[in-house]
């Protein structure tokens, strides 16, 4: 079932991914909202099936990410062509956010273009930091939106901006088609093989995303590193130095942009919602507590952030550890998530 | 457990008979029960549908969460007569209000959008299916319920060359319905083994009536009880099923604090390992 927005039912982006399921039931609404989180829907029988929905976003194409978030001496801002995602990760902020777990992608790409481009020009060389992948993963649905393919190029126009794609997803054919332009950086999120086995559901294996990165250093991508995020198991310090191996036994650092770890955060009803969701989850049964948020336990946090990261630099040169790419949620505005809470891509 | 909604007796007849229902005695709807599915009659329209699908639900004990079911007839552009299908999506006509019922399970018929009209259309412009009771029915029944577990099921009695239903006899209307049954039946079904998931995911863990019957919890105390039992479960799920161990563990405990102390303390106690299921990647399933 794909639920289209009846004033983009010609619109050719909107035909082009209806193209790709020839077979399923094209339901008109008139905006998307009609579907798409209303009350008394059920985000977990609903990610039994999932349904595609094309729409048409109308504002906010482009946020200000919360303070503390991003790289220091650039200004951060937040996008997302899509709500929702492929992937079914128990920790995910977007089960506690949405009652849907449709897919909603926007298909005017050309007004957050407009939009970016606004923000470029107004910032008069200022550097400017724009992520993708919060409310979705960035890639994973990429040979049906063809989001990359759009916004890589547009961005390469703009050289005092950096776009950051962040994803599990192993879906690079078309970035592997075009000329990495030096101020794209692909993201590319981990747990342990452990962790991913266990915890997101639909993901590719670390094992492929590694190989994955491999095809894109060898094009010269800039690549990134998001440990995030942070996933107890009694056994971490060896799922997390296994995986760091695995990583770093086959990305060069000197492809790397930027490495961060993040800690388990949530917003407190988020957390409480996914609990009702998945009263029976092992992740979600774990000692976690409650801070201006919900994370693990203060000290388990702490020793798993300290042991990761000592681990991590002995990989990698300090200056491309950040720790802001992993900044605490912040509570969501109105069609955005919180960048930092634990996010699809 | 499965809540039938039909406007008429000769609807309710293969229904009753298929579920095994038996009337429910003297009730300003007629009702039928059984131990799988409740029915009730409503009469024409959708204001009728709308009391009796409430009327159902108080009767049957205000639960929520169940599979809910609204069958009939109605008149199509292009279908044949006797066809079933499933509304994608049902609009009120006197309102232009529309609601998305939301498909998780496999329709057992093909998908179509339907017109909840006032009066007998004979012109079917769009090719929707026109009938009278499914914008009463689904947003009262979505009171109860969630959408993904309230569907409209709809045989076409009339088209532009045959409008049957204004003259067709009882027995007409349930050999219509009757040669639909088995996917009604497969749908109904379905819809509530998944009534039932969400049931289990909505139950109490094991030993919280217990627990709330030995001490007096206030309501965030029973918060907190339910969750910690809850994460026993999850952390330790043989344990916590045996309730000797789960007497062993809070015998003995001076309150409501305590218990809820103790359990704090087996839980700091467990380790968390993550179970190992696998699964194909979202990637490669296009």
């Amino acid at each position: 079932m794909i639920y289209v927005e009846e004033d983009i039912l010609g619109h050719p982006r909107a035909l082009q991914i209806q193209g790709r399921f020839p077979d399923a039931e094209v339901v008109p609404c008139s905006r998307y909202g009609e579907i798409f989180n209303r009350r008394a829907q059920h985000f977990r029988l609903q990610k039994r099936r999932p349904s595609l929905i094309l729409a048409r976003k109308h504002r906010g194409f482009v946020q200000e990410a919360p303070a503390g978030f991003g790289i220091e001496g650039a200004r951060s801002l937040v996008f997302s062509h899509m709500h929702n995602c492929i992937y079914d990760c128990r920790y995910c902020f977007l089960q506690g956010m949405y009652r849907s777990a449709h897919y909603v992608v926007f298909i005017n790409y050309e007004d957050f273009q407009w939009a970016i481009e606004e923000k470029i020009r107004a910032g008069r060389g200022e550097p400017l930091h724009f992520y993708s992948g919060y409310d979705c993963d960035s890639l994973a649905l990429e040979p049906v939106t063809r989001f990359a393919a759009s916004f890589v190029p547009f961005f390469a126009r703009f050289p005092q901006a950096l776009l950051e794609l962040r994803t599990k997803s192993t879906q690079v054919k078309s970035l592997l088609d075009m000329e990495p332009p030096p101020n794209v950086v692909v993201a590319f999120s981990f747990t342990p093989e452990e962790v991913q086995e266990s915890v997101e559901h639909l993901t590719p294996s670390v094992d492929r995303r590694i190989r994955a990165m491999e095809r894109l250093q060898e094009r010269g991508w800039r690549l990134g590193l998001r440990f995030d995020p942070l996933i107890y198991d009694e056994g971490y310090r060896e799922q997390y130095r296994r995986l760091y191996g695995a990583v770093f036994g086959a990305v060069r650092t000197e492809s790397l942009h930027s490495v961060s770890i993040g800690p388990f955060h949530l917003p407190a009803d988020f957390f409480r919602t996914m609990t009702r969701l998945y009263p029976e989850d092992v992740l979600l049964a774990s000692p976690f507590e409650e801070n201006g948020g919900i994370g693990y336990r203060r000290d388990l946090e702490e020793e798993m952030v300290e042991f990761c990261r000592e681990e991590l630099l002995g990989h990698i040169p300090r200056e491309i550890f950040h720790s802001g790419l992993s900044a605490l949620p912040s509570a969501p505005g109105a069609g955005m998530s919180a960048p930092g809470a634990d996010s699809p891509g | 457990m499965l809540r039938f909604v039909v406007a008429l007796q000769a609807e309710a007849r293969p229904l009753v008979e298929r579920f095994g229902m038996a009337p429910a005695g003297e009730t300003p709807f007629p009702i039928y029960r059984g131990e799988e599915a409740w029915l009730i009659v409503s009469g024409q329209g959708k204001a009728a549908a709308a009391a009796a699908t409430a009327y159902l639900h108080l009767e049957g004990g205000g639960g929520m969460g169940r599979a809910w079911l609204n069958v009939g007839l109605g008149g199509h552009s292009q279908r044949r007569l006797g066809e079933g299908v499933v509304a994608h999506k049902i609009s009120d006509a006197a309102s232009g209000a529309s609601w998305y019922p939301q498909i998780v399970v496999d329709s057992p018929s093909p998908t179509v959008p339907v017109l909840s009209v006032e009066r007998v259309e004979e012109e079917y412009a769009p090719p929707w299916v026109y009938e009278s009771e499914a914008a009463g029915f689904f947003p009262t029944a979505c009171r109860f319920s969630v959408a993904e577990l309230v569907h409209c099921y709809k045989v076409i009695s009339d088209n532009p060359d045959a409008t049957l239903s204004r003259r067709m006899s009882g027995v007409a209307v349930e050999e219509m319905i009757a040669g639909n049954a088995g996917r009604i039946e497969t749908f109904a079904r379905d819809l509530a083994a998944l009534a039932r998931e969400l049931a289990a995911i909505a139950a109490d863990p094991p030993g919280y009536y217990d627990a709330l019957g030995r001490w007096s919890f206030t309501a965030a105390q029973q918060s907190r009880l339910r969750r910690l039992l809850q994460r026993l479960a999850a952390l330790d799920p043989a344990s916590s099923r045996d309730a000797i161990y789960l007497e062993g563990l809070l015998a003995g405990a001076r309150d409501e604090r305590d218990v809820l102390r103790r359990l704090e303390s087996r839980l700091a106690a467990l380790p968390i390992r993550l179970p190992s299921p696998a699964g194909a990647a979202a990637d490669d399933l296009r």
